[in-house]
This record gives C-alpha cells, structure tokens and sequence, in this order.
C-alpha cells in the first residue's frame, strides 16, 4: 500500500532505533494501508476521501505576531509552544523552569536517551488506524519531561495553527510526554485551523504518568470545516497516579479522536471527560479504551454530544479489566443530544471483564431537548432559537465544571458558544 | 382583560378542559380549586402557551388580542406569567443573567430601554430581600439544586421583575411550609392592583387565607362546575368535592 503523502521523506542520519522505529511503522502500513470500515473499530468511520487525497507539504506562512496571539487563550497565563504548519516557532516559546520542554527534533539532540526510552514504547505503531504512519512519517511536535516532585503551576499551551495553504496538506505530529513521580502538570493542545482549505492532521501523544504523578490533558480541536483529524493520545499509568483527560471536539469536516489508557501499576486513577460538538456535514467520532491492568484501579468516563443538521458522531468506550485487575471501580456516561432529524449518533459501551470482584457501570443516552424546559425559557420571554441554544449550551455546560483555570473555562465557554448558538445574542446572556 | 369562551384543549388526543367560560377583568383576584386531574394546571398551561397542548375548540382574548395565535415568548411579551408548578433546572446559565434576559425581553416589548447593570442589580437585589432570597442565588445556576421553597420564590421573584397584566400561579403553595407560604403570598399581594389580574391554581384553603380570591371557581371534568367568593373555598375546605361533583352527576 502506497501512503498518499506527497515528497514526505524520512529524515536522514537518524539514530539506528528510530529508523527501526520507522521502519516498523512503515512496515504495518505498507500491509495494512488506511482502515477501512471492514474493520470494527473503523465501522462508522469512512476515510476514503482521506485515503485518496494527495497531500503536499506546506509552503512557509507569515503571520503577525497579533495573528498568532489571536489564537492563544486570552488572559492564560501559561508556558507556551506554538507550531505553524508544522513549523516550530522557537521565538514565540515560553519555557518552565526545571523542566524539559521542547521540540521534537530537538529532543531527539539533546535528549537522546529519554526520547528512546519512552518514543514509541506507550503507543502501539503495529494497529488498525494511523499510528503506525506517525510513527513511519512524523515529522515534529513537543517533547516534555517534568521531573520528579516539580510541580508545575501554570498549564503548558501548545497550539497547532494550519493556515490557509494552496494545496492540500497533511501534518504528522508527535508528542511525547514523561511525567515522573510525584510531579503534577496541565498541558493543553489546541489545534486550530485558520483558513478553508483542505489538510490533515494525524497526530499521536504519548504520555508516561509515573507513580503518584498528576496530569491533567487538554485536546481543543478546532479543525477548520474543510479538515481532517486524526488523533491519538496514548497514556501509561502507573501506582496511585492521576491522570484526567479534557477532550473539546469543535471543529473539523472528519474527526477521528482515540484516547488509550492503561492503568499498568495499582491505585491508579483517570477520568476521560469530553465533549462533541457536530454540525453540517461534520464526522466526529471516539474511541477511548481504558485498561485495568491491576488492582484498586479507578477510571470515570463522561462524554456529551450534540449533534445538528446533518451532523454524525460515533463513540465507542471500551472497559477492559484483566484477570488480576480486582477491586476496580469503572464508570461510563455517554450522553447525546440530537438537535435534527438528519442528525445521527453510533454510541456503543463495551466492557470486557476478566476479573471478578469488580465494580463497572456504563450507560448512553440520545434525547432531544426537553420541551419543558424550553417552554419554561419561551414562557419568561426569550425567543425559541434563544431558548433553544441556552439549553443546548446547558447541556454543554456539565463539562466545563471540570476545568478549572477560569481563564481557560471562559474560552471553551465562548468556543463553543460560538459554535452552538443560532443567536449571537446568547452570548450577553450565558 | 382576560376572556375564555368555550375553550377545549387536548393533550395526546384526550380530552381536558371541556368548555370553560371564564371572565376576568383587571384587578380581580381569581383562584382555581378542584379535584386532581380536573384540568387546572392545564388551563393556565394552555393560557402561557404551552405546545403540547392541542386548542380544539373556543376562543380566549387577552386586551383585545387573539391569545391563541400568539407564541409562548408574545404572550410572555405581552404581560402574561406563569408561575410554574415544577420551576425547571438549568445549569451554566447564571439566575442573575436570566432575569436580564427575561427583563429585557419583556422590556422592549413594553418600549422601554434595557436596563443599565447597576440598576438592574439593584432592582433584584431589592425583590429578592422582598420573597427573603440570599443574594447568593443570583450567581447560582437557574433553580439548580434549588429547594422546593426556593424554586418557588425563584418564581415568585421573576414575577415581581416582570411586573404582568396578568399572573397565573400554578400551584405555587405546593410543597411549602407555613413560612414559605406567608413569602409567597406576601409576594403575590405586593404585585396586587387596580390594573393587574391574578389567576391562582391551588389545592389548598390555606393560601386563599393569605391572598384572599375575589372569585373562586371550582374546575371538575374539565369544566368550570361551581363559582362563588371566598365563602366557597371555605365549603370545599369542610366539604371537600363530592357535593359538587355528585350533584352534577
């Protein structure tokens, strides 16, 4: 099977493992090629027009630095990297003290023993998706180590803006994250899609949380309408850590978002919380599993969609519980909001259990808006599209009382806002 | 201000109110007894335009208006309240910016300019000591995790804001205590006068000690069996229904 990424080329003079690393990517690929709906975990999902596209790389854009700072989170502060199609922009770099934060390429330099020993070892190059062509084919993304004990206090904001470009593009991004004992960080992607025009972007994140480690990830996509994404956030847990996931999919004509946890050390503790926004013709579709590894684990899962117009989501949860994995508390919701006819959601729980003092609960709901609740709203004046988007944003709502910097909240508020509303007017109201 | 005549209304294809006539002009007092599921709630649901009710027949004008053609927020807009019987919750939007929502919607219709911040601030914060609410609940999310008292006086608040021609109370002294009650109804006689009409749904006696009826009607089979004054409530308190109802039969 031929990759459809025009003069993409593997770097030269890289280290012996990580040719073999790519080697083993562009191996499975080769075989394997793009999934395809035969197969489970694609079923819903359809990437032909993907698969056919030819992607070139990008041609350098310029922007004003009043360009760029339009895309960061306004009053955040934070540590900050910022790609630009594809393009690390050094200058624009805030860095943490005590810690290693960087661009790949250049981890691959000055930290070549800790990118070996953690790159390509938590995520799974050899699957069904698009692993392994990050894996044969990435070409940048950031790089973090925050040693034991560091307690970072400010989140790390790492934006990826695609411009608009004269020919389809495609990005393939690789992150890797290494959270030893005892520290704790926020880290936020946003990936942001300036222009109309047609790229993808497939990137894959690795994240090790180390015993008693606390990581709190944000994903913000906000792909333009003409975009695909395909993402995958790959973490390793380890004893009494922490690790809580913030999934916000907003934009993107074709989304596709796994998140793979597993819980490889006892007491370890994540939540996956996310949110689905999808309208037009827009795709959006999750899978998240969380392995159960060993006992006295904990795992929460709640994901929300709302779906409009001809809209379609897909989410997939997986359990699974291994045989020495006793005493493990799970817990899924999946919550969906249809707002049209035409709008369409595949959601499906699964759990796998094989051990057997367990305590694992799921459940999916699709409704509509509650006709009470919008005549209660119409009732004190406001007009029906008014009503109807403030119960929309309601519903939306429950997923921003998990984020705790206001700073960050009140963006994803008015993100979404954007996004949902029919009324601009909401906005004074919300 | 307010005239139902012979008005029929359906809900999933079975009947409710089965012909009501009722008359009220501005000032008067009008309270609404009768037995469950004789069509009370229904009544002042179909007056605030609720849709899942379905008009069959008769016709009701408010001021001159045909009330029927007109939209739940028009009608809203046009000076009617309901106080609902189960107040609905509504997380991330703040009570505070709601009732700027409700007011200044209700404002425009009434050619008046919104409300600066200030003033409105100070408007509810002088409401609220009236129906005794912590200031704390303006930032609180609408009716979420209200108590049923608080979610009532929530009602009663927003009715004070929005000042109506015309107040329907749909069972607002359910679930109250004697305390709450006294709130509630001191609420609803503050808004009393010459120019304004209340209509009241209650199951109680109690209440009518509080705001006393100019008129009580009985409502029994979707129909208005009996109207009498105050006295009336009385007789049913001792007396419950069945006179009624049986002489009828």
């Amino acid at each position: 099977m031929m990759n459809n990424l025009q003069n993409f080329q593997i770097p030269a003079g890289e280290p012996l493992w990580l040719q073999q690393i790519r080697q083993t990517g562009l191996q499975y690929f080769q075989q394997h090629g793009f999934p395809t709906t035969r197969q489970e975990a694609w079923k819903y999902t359809k990437i032909t027009s993907l698969a056919e596209q030819i992607y070139h790389l990008p041609t350098k854009t310029q922007l004003s630095a009043q360009q760029i700072t339009e895309h960061l989170i306004p009053d955040l502060d934070s540590y900050l990297l910022v790609f630009i199609d594809g393009q690390y922009q050094a200058e624009l770099t805030i860095l943490p003290a005590n810690v290693i934060l960087c661009e790949l390429t250049e981890a691959l330099t000055r930290h070549p023993a800790l990118v070996q020993a953690h790159l390509a070892q938590i995520a799974a190059t050899e699957k069904p998706g698009l692993n392994a062509l990050n894996t044969a084919y990435m070409q940048t993304g950031y790089f973090l180590h925050v040693p034991a004990h560091i307690r970072l206090t400010k989140p790390i904001q790492v934006v990826f803006l695609t411009t608009e470009q004269p020919q389809p593009t495609a990005y393939q991004l690789r992150n890797l994250v290494i959270a030893d004992t005892h520290c704790q960080l926020t880290l936020i992607e946003n990936y942001i899609g300036m222009g109309n025009s047609n790229y993808w972007t497939n990137t894959l994140t690795e994240i090790q949380v180390a015993d008693y480690a606390q990581v709190e990830h944000f994903k913000l996509l906000q792909e333009n309408q003409a975009a695909y994404h395909t993402g995958s956030l790959n973490i390793r847990q380890f004893a009494h850590s922490q690790f809580n996931s913030h999934s916000f999919a907003l934009g993107g004509r074709l989304v596709r978002s796994d998140i793979d946890v597993i819980q490889a050390a006892e007491h370890a503790n994540c939540e996956l919380n996310g949110l689905y926004l999808a309208k037009g013709k827009q795709h959006i579709d999750h899978h998240t599993t969380i392995e159960h590894a060993k006992a006295y684990g904990r795992s929460r899962e709640l994901y929300k969609g709302i779906i409009n117009e001809q809209g379609r989501a897909v989410f997939n949860g997986k359990v699974l519980v291994r045989q020495d994995a006793q005493k493990i508390d799970a817990a899924q919701t999946n919550k969906n909001l249809l707002l049209s006819e035409q709008a369409e959601i595949d959601t499906k729980p699964e759990l796998e259990i094989y051990a057997d003092d367990v305590k694992c609960a799921h459940g999916a709901t699709v409704g509509q808006l509650n006709a009470s609740e919008l005549f209660y709203l119409r009732s004190r004046g406001l007009n029906e599209p008014t009503a109807r988007s403030v119960l929309t944003f309601a519903f939306a709502n429950e997923l921003l009382e998990f984020v705790n910097q206001t700073p960050l909240r009140h963006y994803l508020r008015h993100c979404i806002i954007q996004q949902l509303a029919q009324d601009p007017t909401i906005l004074e109201m919300l | 201000m307010l005239s139902i005549k012979n008005l029929h209304a359906n809900i999933d294809d079975k009947a409710i109110l089965k012909g009501i006539n009722l008359q009220v002009n501005p000032g008067e007092v009008h309270a609404i007894m009768g037995p469950n599921g004789s069509g009370k709630s229904t009544l002042v649901n179909v007056l605030a335009g609720r849709e899942e009710y379905e008009v069959t027949q008769g016709e009701v004008r408010f001021e001159q208006q045909d009330l029927l053609e007109l939209t739940p927020e028009e009608r809203a807009r046009a000076g009617i309240f309901l106080a609902f019987q189960y107040p609905v919750e509504i997380p991330g939007v703040s009570n505070i910016n709601f009732l700027k929502a409700a007011l200044n919607n209700v404002r425009a219709a009434r050619g008046l300019a919104k409300l600066d911040a200030m003033d409105l601030l100070q408007q509810v914060k002088d409401k609220m000591q009236q129906v005794k609410m912590n200031p704390d609940f303006l930032y609180r999310s609408v009716n979420e995790g209200f108590s049923g008292g608080e979610k009532k006086r929530n009602e009663v608040l927003q009715m004070l804001l929005l000042e109506p021609k015309l107040a329907l109370l749909d069972e607002t002294d359910s679930g109250l205590d004697i305390d709450a009650l006294k709130i509630v109804a001191d609420g609803v006689n503050a808004l009393r006068n010459s120019e304004r009409a209340i209509v009241l749904v209650t199951h109680y006696q109690r209440l009518l000690d509080y705001i006393v009826p100019d008129f009580v009607h009985v409502l029994s089979g979707g129909q208005i069996i009996k109207s009498g004054d105050k006295n009336l409530a009385l007789e049913l308190e001792q007396q419950g229904y069945g006179w009624l109802t049986e002489a009828r039969a």
